[in-house]
């Protein structure tokens, strides 16, 4: 136990603390920093760039969160119905972009995306001409189009976890809907859903947290831009700790990220929880 | 047909539209790939001839081939390695 704990302690409990400590100066990284209390705190809370990135991880949120969620359970709800052969190889491809590095994956749908790339030309190819157009470099497209790459990402992971949950549901309870007249649905909603009530809960979990801590693929991406259109709180860290010199202030918003994902993570367990 | 086998095309349907979603930008990026260093890269389309010279590129500049040597096992002499590049297995 205690070797665990002083692992703990070093390398998660100390980095906390000292992050913490922190946010409570105005310190540029480099020169000695100064006592300011809390009002690296105030200063993030009132900011409207700050709102904006945390708003635009609720956005994510949908994004990396609830689609992946919904089509991980369709599709297990698919699979688990007509016993169809070639799941397992499904399965597996739409798992694929899980094993990728995040880097990777964001150069690639950079690539995806660009105006002369194949989604726009894909796009001409089939008559939407019309529709074509920056998609990373557009205000109203740019979270959007960041976000798709969080569902293609983290649809394979909900759907691993649920396909893994459905098989510790006892067939009975399938013949058992079956025999009451239940249809596809109905045996989804009697039966699927309420055994994969674990599995959700992680699902969930990891990929809220996910989606509020993303950055890698926004850095590889739009760096935030255009503007500030797809602007989170990570890079708002990044940028002030690594580039306008403000580490106090991103160690601030950093703790309000830990905070919101903590109380996140808690209220989605205890959710849970209650509904056994 | 009756519903039973609709029910499973319509399956199969489902499945293999995410699968094609999910592997599309995967070949599209490995396609992207096999074009000729160089060439001017403009939609999905296939390459006029399959080239590796870019994983050539990828491969010498990453310095794959002096990692492969450094980590095999002391006392094991790679004559291949050696062969190739002299600097990396003098040791």
């Amino acid at each position: 136990m205690l070797p665990a704990l002083v692992v703990f302690g070093v390398f998660v409990v100390a980095p906390m603390v000292d992050g913490a400590w922190i946010s409570l100066f105005a310190w540029d990284g480099v020169t000695v920093g100064h006592w300011v209390g809390l009002s690296n705190y105030r200063e993030a809370l009132v900011d409207p760039l700050v709102r904006e990135a945390f708003g635009h991880s609720l956005v994510l949120v949908g994004f990396y969160a609830v689609l992946p969620i919904t089509i991980g359970l369709f599709l297990t709800a698919l699979m688990t119905h007509a016993r169809v052969r070639g799941g397992a190889a499904v399965r597996t491809i739409i798992f694929l972009p899980q094993v990728l590095a995040a880097v990777v994956v964001g150069v690639a749908w950079k690539w995806l995306y660009d105006p002369s790339g194949p989604i726009n030309s894909l796009l001409g190819a089939v008559g939407l001409s019309s529709l074509e157009h920056s998609w990373l470099g557009d205000f109203s497209t740019a979270l959007p189009a960041v976000g798709v790459i969080g569902t293609w990402v983290t649809t394979g992971l909900c759907l691993v976890l649920f396909v893994a949950g459905v098989q510790r549901i006892p067939l009975s309870r399938y013949e058992a809907a079956r025999v009451d007249g239940a249809g596809p649905v109905r045996e989804f909603f009697a039966v699927t859903l309420p055994g994969l009530r674990n599995e959700l809960a992680v699902a969930m979990s990891l990929s809220v947290i996910t989606a509020l801590r993303a950055f890698d693929i926004i850095f590889v991406t739009t760096k935030g831009g255009p503007g500030n259109a797809t602007t989170v709180p990570s890079l708002l860290i990044y940028q002030r700790a690594f580039i306008t010199g403000e580490v106090g202030s991103a160690a601030a918003i950093g703790a309000i990220m830990g905070a919101i994902i903590l109380l996140l993570s808690v209220v989605i367990t205890r959710v849970v929880e209650e509904r056994r | 047909m009756n519903t039973g086998s609709f029910e499973r095309t319509a399956t199969h349907v489902m499945l293999v539209l995410f699968a094609v979603l999910a592997l599309a930008p995967l070949v599209i990026v490995v396609l992207a790939a096999m074009h000729p260093s160089g060439t001017l890269l403009s939609g999905a389309g296939l390459p006029d001839s399959f080239s590796l010279s870019t994983f050539r590129t990828a491969w010498d500049e990453g310095g794959f081939s002096q990692r492969r040597c450094s980590r095999s096992r002391p006392g094991m002499r790679s004559g291949r390695c050696a062969s190739r590049s002299p600097t990396c297995c003098s040791t």
